[in-house]
């Protein structure tokens, strides 16, 4: 009587205990990292589409700062021509070029920023009042979004890692989700240059 | 003796087993990382840590916030604190949103207006389901035009009741579900029908009130460790695990739903990080 209990309950711990190794865990935290990243990327088409608007409003009033408009342009263009799938995440190469030319993006936006302060007549606008709060929302969004990509991504990673889900992992052919790096070290030890054109 | 050392030494490997299994399962609950200004605990509607607000200002924002949920089921609330740390108010902002959970889960129809007096700025963070009602632009809007103004003079009340009144007007226009959403609770089935059967086995071999317990126990460890403690699922769980033995016995079957306990709390509404700052 005592064995057939503690055969049963050996029986109930090994199957439910190892709960199916893992692999529905892996599943949800799967669909967890893309859904994350189609968040991401949804962010970031909003802002790319904010830009040409932008553009338009800043030439209004400031047509001299070619060069500024013309770098914000063209980093929209090359972000452009990279081609924003979900598939973007199981390939890091393609991954890390796509990052890099968001923050081409982010860092030309900001120059334009820094450049708008001198001109009183545009930041009194409402149209550019506008626009600005739209892209200021956006880019909140965006670094939101990629923190909870970032959590996402950790967390799965972790999960198919540890034992044995490890071991699920390889047989059905899960490896980890490429994480966002920081931009560009380097670039982060030379402080941002501000041209000042003379008018 | 022999027999003796060979159980215990079978239920040792038994413990050992599942011992591993409960530590390779990390929880997954997120850690919040070295936070400067911890999120306050959401007292009220009103949450004002600076002491700007009289007792009767505070009761007046208060009732109209109150009146707003019951009238269209969104929860906005106020945070006034004297500043957000090493933060930014949008980071600050976001974390308070994702720990008190404000508007109702599945409809997000949130809003905090939240209050760095000492930083002297300020932002209203939009949950995802008020975008459409709230954009940006016209929080933007809100801040600039109705706040701000009132706050450069000093009056702190003011501002923040005319910006709540203009953020409630925008509400009321949207249209929203009316009926208390429930909280779309999808405990795994194995949690649910697995106390079932296994108690409904079990009372077979030892007796109905052990099988209960030993179930109730069993499974109550995999729903802790799976959803975190929750009241709600254990109940459930032993209240299953009792149907296990009981249902060809009797039909019809009533559960008791536990109610909340009074007094305010969050909805279970996400943010998206929409919204707008603004400083005076």
């Amino acid at each position: 009587m005592n064995k057939k209990i503690i055969q049963f309950l050996l029986l109930i711990f090994i199957g439910f205990g190892f709960g199916n190794c893992g692999y529905n865990e892996i599943q949800r935290k799967d669909e967890a990292v893309k859904a994350s990243w189609a968040e991401v990327l949804n962010q970031y088409k909003r802002r790319a589409d904010l830009i040409p608007q932008l553009v338009k409003v800043v030439e209004g009033f400031a047509i001299q700062e070619r060069e500024v408009l013309i770098q914000v342009t063209e980093a929209r263009s090359k972000v452009g021509t990279i081609q924003a799938t979900p598939e973007l995440i199981n390939n890091p190469e393609a991954f890390r070029k796509f990052q890099q030319a968001q923050g081409e993006l982010s860092n030309a936006l900001q120059r334009l920023m820094v450049v708008v302060e001198r001109y009183p007549q545009l930041k009194s606008d409402q149209n550019f009042r506008d626009l600005q709060a739209q892209i200021e929302g956006t880019e909140n969004r965006i670094a939101v979004a990629r923190r909870r990509y970032i959590e996402a991504v950790q967390d799965y990673n972790t999960t198919i890692r540890i034992f044995p889900n490890v071991i699920t992992a390889k047989i059905f052919g899960y490896t980890e989700k490429p994480q966002f790096q920081v931009d560009n070290p380097e670039q982060l030890e030379k402080p941002p240059e501000i041209e000042f054109k003379r008018k | 003796m022999f027999k003796i050392l060979n159980k215990l030494y079978f239920i040792s490997i038994i413990i050992f087993l599942f011992s591993f299994y409960l530590f390779s399962q990390e929880s997954l609950k997120k850690e919040v990382g070295n936070e400067f200004i911890p999120v306050p605990p959401l007292t009220g509607r009103v949450v004002d840590l600076t002491n700007t607000l009289t007792n009767n200002e505070i009761q007046a924002l208060s009732k109209k916030l109150e009146n707003l949920e019951k009238e269209k089921g969104s929860q906005i609330v106020v945070l006034l604190i004297p500043t957000t740390g090493i933060d930014s108010i949008e980071e600050y902002s976001i974390r308070v949103a994702e720990k008190w959970k404000i508007g109702r889960a599945g409809v997000d129809d949130g809003v905090i207006l939240i209050v760095a007096k000492q930083d002297r700025k300020l932002r209203i963070e939009v949950g995802y389901g008020l975008e459409g009602a709230i954009p940006d632009v016209i929080a933007k809007r809100i801040i600039e035009e109705i706040i701000v103004p009132e706050f450069k003079k000093g009056n702190f009340y003011s501002g923040i009741d005319q910006g709540i009144d203009a953020i409630i007007a925008l509400i009321k226009g949207e249209e929203l579900p009316l009926e208390k959403v429930q909280k779309d609770s999808n405990p795994s089935l194995f949690l649910i029908f697995g106390p079932t059967v296994a108690s409904f086995i079990l009372h077979f071999f030892i007796n109905t009130l052990l099988a209960i317990l030993i179930t109730t126990l069993v499974f109550s460890i995999f729903g802790i460790i799976s959803y975190g403690f929750s009241l709600e699922l254990l109940g459930l769980i032993f209240i299953m695990s009792i149907v296990g033995v009981t249902w060809y016995r009797t039909r019809g079957f009533g559960n008791g739903g536990g109610s909340s306990n009074g007094g305010f709390s969050g909805g279970g509404g996400s943010f998206g990080g929409g919204g707008a700052s603004g400083s005076w």
